[in-house]
Parts: structure tokens; C-alpha cells; sequence
């Protein structure tokens, strides 16, 4: 019994990311999300600042990006 | 006039490498507004003047060559001779063609900054170089999004493209290569574009006007790169920083050197070495300060330094 629900309740986590990401990507518009991220990462190289700094400000972008796709 | 002249000599394979110093043509640019910039991004110069280019102002600043301020043009915006985010120029005769990079356009303008035409383009350029029979040569930063993509293109002034070279390296993690395909690209000697990737590369690739690749520059390993190790996401990976900045003046590419800071970090650098087209070293030139952006001319060396500020330089043969 305990098995069943264990696999059921996979089964509904799996099908409720598999419903979720689609959707949450045509209702973000994924090109602007990709705009947002190019200009986020030009700014961050346009800084000029040290490397370990922009790859931290680049890292920001990215997962900027990300939960932009996800939201 | 204050300059600082230290030279030494060394030896760099099997020549004879000068260590100069170069020192201050001008002292007072930190009190003068005109030359403090929010983000320059680009240094250029032609025969009278010297052009800064600022993402953030929305403008280009232009200096004489001693350093008086000349004149500025551009705001914020989409129209002609707006901008949003420019980012570099180069001028051809007595026209000025800059990339306008989030309006993904090319706009061509007078020495005054009056406009005079320009084209779209279908990604957002970053650098320019315009050759000769008005082949104009951009560079983008790919997105890297669906696998390697050409980064440098060559176009006509109507706007047309011609030709597509240098395909970016990609391997999925995106701050990882966008590391590696940053570039500087320059105007070389042969009517031909020079592409110098700031990390990973110790060839200077270069592409004549009709986009054939020429024998690419393997510069000597007597200019070291610097190797840092990136907090980025996945596996530890080491990259090696070649350059921060790079100029072509007459048959010599300069490389600005990054350096390392307190923090084992790289940061802009203070020393620009002269590499002859054969990718020997032939001279190291030690500037006061760090420096973001570099643009040779002779002895005189035209820079914007770490806190944004206009600096211009001169060196003196011994």
C-alpha cells in the first residue's frame, strides 16, 4: 500500500514539472527572458570589473534567466 | 609635460625585448568632467581627435589629441543619433560608424555627429571595424544558447551581409563560455581585422576584407597568460586570461595584460606588451596606473584607467 502511494504521488510530481515548465515558458515569452539575460551580461562585462566579480554578476544573470524561463 | 622614462632590456627568444616606462601627458583629467565617463567602453582615435565611447551616457566624447574636450553627441534612445548602449566606433574618411548595440543597428554619422544613414543588423553588435571599399566587420557576443555560432561578420554599407567567421566554442554553461568568447577585435596592417579572445587562445585569428582567414598570430609564450579559477556552476574550471584589451598601430599589437589583485582575482592591468606580426615579443611598456581600455598611436598611448577616467600616455624610444 505504502509502495502504491509512493508511485502515485512520483507519478503526480512528475506530470505536474512535465504540465508546468511548457506552459510557464510560453507565458513568459522565453525571447524576452533571453533579452533580459543578454543585456544583464553585457552590463556585467561592461563593468569592467575584475573576473571572479563577473562571474559572479554573470552567474546572477544566469540564474536570472532560469527563473525567468520557470516563472 | 611629465614623463617617466625607465628603460631595462631583456631578451624574448632571440631578440632584444625594451621595458619602458611611459608617463602623463596631461595630470588635470580627474578635475575635468568631460573626461570622467560612467562606462566607457571603447577608446578610438584618427588623425585629430580622440573618441570615447560611453554605454551608459548614451554619448561619444571627443578630445583633442593633447586631451581638450571637443565635443559630445548621442542620447538615449531609438532614433538617429540615439542610442541605446553603444558600443564601439571606428571612422573611415571623414564618416563615423557606430554600433548601436540593444537597437541591434549600425549608424553612420559626420565627424559633428550629424547622422548620415545606417542598418540594421540581426543580433547585438559589439565591436566595428570598417576597411576600406566600406566592408564593415562586426563582432558580437554569441548567445550560446543552441550550440556555436559565427561571432565575427562582414557586411556592406547597405547593410548586407557578406561573409561569417570565427564560431564561438560552446559547451553549455554559459558563464563558462561567455568567458571564452569574449574578443577584441582591431584593424591590422593588411586591410584585414584582427580577433583577439581575451581568454583561452594564444592565436590572434585574422580575416581579410573578403572574410579569408589569414595566417593567424601565435604569440610567444614570453607574454604569459594569467590562469584564474571561476566560481561558476558544475565541474572547478581554470581559464587562462590572455588579455583585458588589445591596439594595432602600424605593425604592432599591443596587449594589455590583466593583472592579478590582493584578492588572487584578475582585474585591469598596468602593462602593455608590443607583439610583433610574427608573435614575437618586441617591447614592454609600464603605465602608471591600471587601465580598462587601450589606444596605440606612435609613442602615445590613449586610455581610460580603472576609475574611468580619460589618460593619455607617451613613451619615448631609447
Amino acid at each position: 500500500m505504502k509502495r502504491a502511494i509512493a508511485l502515485v504521488l512520483a507519478g503526480l510530481c512528475l506530470l505536474s514539472a512535465f504540465l508546468f515548465f511548457p506552459q510557464a515558458a510560453q507565458g513568459r515569452r522565453p525571447d524576452e527572458c533571453y533579452g533580459n539575460w543578454n543585456s544583464c551580461r553585457v552590463n556585467a562585462f561592461n563593468m569592467d570589473v575584475s573576473w571572479f566579480r563577473m562571474a559572479l554578476a554573470l552567474t546572477v544573470c544566469d540564474v536570472g534567466l532560469g527563473k525567468c524561463i520557470i516563472d | 609635460m611629465l614623463f617617466a622614462l625607465m628603460a631595462g632590456r631583456g631578451t624574448a627568444g632571440q631578440r632584444s625585448v625594451k621595458r619602458q616606462a611611459a608617463g602623463d601627458v596631461k595630470l588635470d583629467f580627474r578635475t575635468d568632467d568631460d573626461a570622467v565617463f560612467s562606462r566607457p567602453v571603447s577608446i578610438s582615435h584618427d588623425r585629430d581627435a580622440v573618441y570615447v565611447v560611453d554605454a551608459e551616457e548614451n554619448e561619444i566624447r571627443v578630445f583633442s589629441k593633447t586631451g581638450a574636450f571637443i565635443r559630445a553627441f548621442g542620447r538615449k534612445g531609438q532614433g538617429p543619433g540615439e542610442y541605446d548602449s553603444p558600443a564601439d566606433l571606428d571612422i573611415s574618411g571623414d564618416r563615423i560608424f557606430v554600433t548601436d548595440r540593444f537597437n541591434k543597428r549600425i549608424q553612420i554619422l559626420d565627424r559633428e555627429g550629424g547622422y548620415l544613414g545606417g542598418f540594421r543588423v540581426p543580433f547585438t553588435p559589439d565591436q566595428i571595424c570598417v576597411l576600406s571599399g566600406g566592408l564593415i566587420v562586426l563582432s558580437h557576443l554569441p548567445l550560446g544558447i543552441e550550440g556555436p555560432e559565427p561571432m565575427v561578420h562582414g557586411f556592406s554599407e547597405k547593410g548586407d551581409l557578406i561573409w561569417e567567421r570565427a564560431d564561438s566554442r560552446y559547451s553549455g554553461e554559459r558563464v563558462y563560455d561567455t568567458f571564452r568568447n569574449l574578443v577584441v577585435m582591431v584593424k591590422g596592417d593588411r586591410e584585414d581585422v584582427l580577433v583577439i579572445h581575451k581568454s583561452d587562445e594564444r592565436r590572434v585569428l585574422r580575416f581579410d576584407k573578403g572574410g579569408k582567414p589569414g595566417a593567424p598570430i601565435r604569440v610567444t609564450e614570453d607574454y604569459a597568460s594569467k590562469r584564474i579559477s571561476l566560481p561558476l556552476r558544475g565541474p572547478k574550471r581554470l581559464i587562462s586570461a590572455f588579455c583585458w584589451d588589445a591596439s594595432f598601430d602600424g605593425s604592432l599589437l599591443g596587449l594589455l595584460a590583466p593583472d592579478y589583485t590582493e584578492e588572487n582575482d584578475l582585474g585591469p592591468g598596468r602593462t602593455v606588451f608590443l607583439i610583433e606580426p610574427d608573435g614575437l615579443l618586441k617591447d614592454i611598456i609600464d603605465l602608471p596606473t591600471a587601465v580598462t581600455r587601450i589606444d596605440m598611436e606612435g609613442d602615445d598611448i590613449y586610455a581610460v584607467d580603472s576609475e574611468n577616467c580619460l589618460r593619455i600616455f607617451r613613451r619615448r624610444q631609447e
